[in-house]
């Protein structure tokens, strides 16, 4: 089984929340990550990052997780930020036209910091 | 931890002691094991009352006047003489072995077999101990356990048969014929008991107007396969209503969309095209939902990718957005729709085989007729072999050249 080879990690930061997947994101462990996804509770303005930096493998589950999670933030008019997503993937975001939808970043520091410029910058 | 010379029920001898005298005469004669000695060639020189009974035999019958190869089926004695004995003077002992005894009757007794070699006070060897264990049991198990493997082999090729005949009500039986046009297609199905979520269709619109599309579902599996169906009628409904094709995909959108908020989320990648026949071409007006690039094959060998980007997946956002262009196709010009299973085959560790192998490997193919497109591509995927992980459903349309060399 995959599972052991997944895991899913959840931590508040000032801006928002940082979710992070390692492991193999599949049809296994895709259902729990969606969950997960759903039972966030994001403010306006907040940034949900999406730290897949330790993700070792992504199907089209995966795809299915950034998707939940843009529309998830979206509804809450929250944004996403993907951390580390590996080449295969970007590629795979920018065939089906979704690479426009996301933010991303190489890794968390960037993500957050970038964050707080631009908060710096909108204040 | 126990105390050596302390045995359970507090006496202090041994637990042989509590039975009732064993007479060991009694014991070898009437033990819940066969027992027989023979000597080095084999002759019968002691038996006991367990196996004579098992076999049906007077002990004067056996003793002295009989070998132990006697006792076994021709199978049996051949396996003995082969292997058996050669093992057992190598080895000195051999356990296990399961062997057919024939009873006096002629029925048959299946035993294992456990032998060892007993040496004199010289070292030498002068006989042969055997121990006989009935078998029945272990091979009425067995015989079960056969059966109930040849039960489940039954039981998988049914839901195999189930699965592909699910596949194929989901591809069309056939490609209808279109005037001025040859058209050729192909499903290669990743594994036998999945239901994929590849599909295409090619459709008479009005007049001299095709529709067809190609495309993807993600996931896999029976709810791969409901999205399949409703992928399929929709598009073909949707092309009817308004054939733009655009339209077509945002309608597409809208369903998938509505049909999957708030469970797991479905959706596909596609390309949906018009064909009009135009001379003695045709042109093509195709959309892309997010789809791997069409390839075009020309004439003159050159081949190129029909990109749409930023065309976007279907069903996946409330508003999508899908990008249009439109390609003429000459005398001898061909186009290829096919899906991911292909350009996601894995050629190493981290390298996949991409839109621009394909490209590159299909140049130079003269005349590309919709069926020579069909068949390269097929032995690209054979040459790929166990790379290609997911199913690859393959659509060419090609036009005919002039010089007669098409017909």
């Amino acid at each position: 089984m995959s599972d052991d080879a997944f895991s899913m990690s959840l931590r508040p930061v000032a801006a928002g929340v940082v979710l992070g997947l390692k492991g193999d994101v599949d049809t296994h462990t895709a259902p729990g990550v969606l969950a997960g996804i759903r039972g966030l509770v994001l403010r306006e303005g907040e940034l949900l990052v999406l730290d897949v930096s330790g993700m070792r493998f992504c199907d089209s589950s995966g795809i299915s997780a950034f998707i939940a999670a843009r529309n998830h933030a979206a509804a809450a008019r929250a944004d996403v930020v993907l951390v580390g997503v590996p080449r295969q993937t970007l590629r795979v975001l920018g065939m089906i036209g979704l690479d426009a939808l996301f933010t991303f970043r190489p890794n968390l520091d960037d993500a957050l910091s970038a964050r707080d410029a631009n908060s710096a910058g909108g204040a | 931890m126990r105390a050596a010379g302390e045995w359970p029920g507090g006496g202090t001898g041994p637990p042989f002691s509590a039975l009732p005298e064993e007479n060991v005469e009694d014991l070898y004669d009437n033990a819940p094991c066969g027992y027989l000695s023979t000597s080095l060639d084999g002759t019968i020189a002691k038996i006991n009352a367990t196996l004579l009974r098992w076999l049906g035999y007077e002990r004067d019958a056996l003793v002295g006047r009989r070998s132990f190869s006697d006792l076994l089926t021709v199978g049996g004695r051949i396996y003995y003489e082969t292997h058996f004995a050669p093992l057992l003077q190598m080895q000195g002992e051999l356990g296990g072995v399961a062997l057919e005894l024939k009873t006096a009757d002629g029925t048959r007794l299946p035993v294992l077999l456990t032998s060892a070699v007993k040496t004199g006070a010289d070292g030498r060897p002068h006989s042969i101990r055997t121990m006989v264990f009935d078998a029945h049991d272990r091979r009425a198990y067995e015989q079960e356990l056969l059966r109930a493997r040849e039960e489940a082999e039954l039981e998988r090729d049914r839901v195999q048969r189930l699965a592909r005949t699910l596949q194929q009500t989901l591809l069309p039986p056939a490609l209808p014929e279109v005037p001025g046009m040859e058209v050729a297609a192909y499903y290669h199905p990743a594994s036998l008991d999945q239901v994929g979520g590849d599909f295409y269709d090619l459709f008479p619109l009005s007049g001299n107007t095709w529709g067809f599309f190609l495309g993807d579902v993600s996931g896999k599996g029976e709810n791969a396969a409901v999205v399949t169906s409703l992928i399929r009628y929709t598009l073909r409904g949707a092309a009817v209503y308004d054939p733009d094709p655009a339209s077509v995909l945002a309608h597409l959108n809208t369903v998938l969309y509505q049909a999957h908020q708030g469970e797991y989320p479905r959706f596909c990648t596609v390309i949906y095209g018009n064909l009009r026949l135009d001379g003695a071409g045709a042109v093509m007006t195709v959309a892309g939902g997010g789809h791997t690039p069409a390839l075009v094959l020309r004439a003159d060998g050159t081949s190129s990718l029909l990109h749409l980007r930023g065309g976007q997946l279907v069903g996946a956002l409330e508003e999508a957005r899908f990008v249009v262009d439109e390609i003429r196709l000459e005398p001898g010009d061909a186009i290829l729709l096919y899906t991911d299973g292909l350009t996601e085959a894995r050629t190493g560790a981290d390298r996949w085989y991409s839109e621009e192998d394909l490209r590159d490997d299909l140049s130079g193919l003269v005349p590309a007729t919709a069926a020579v497109v069909i068949d390269a591509v097929n032995r690209l995927l054979e040459s790929l072999g166990d790379g290609v992980e997911d199913d690859t459903a393959l659509l060419a349309m090609s036009v005919p050249s002039q010089d007669g060399a098409g017909t």
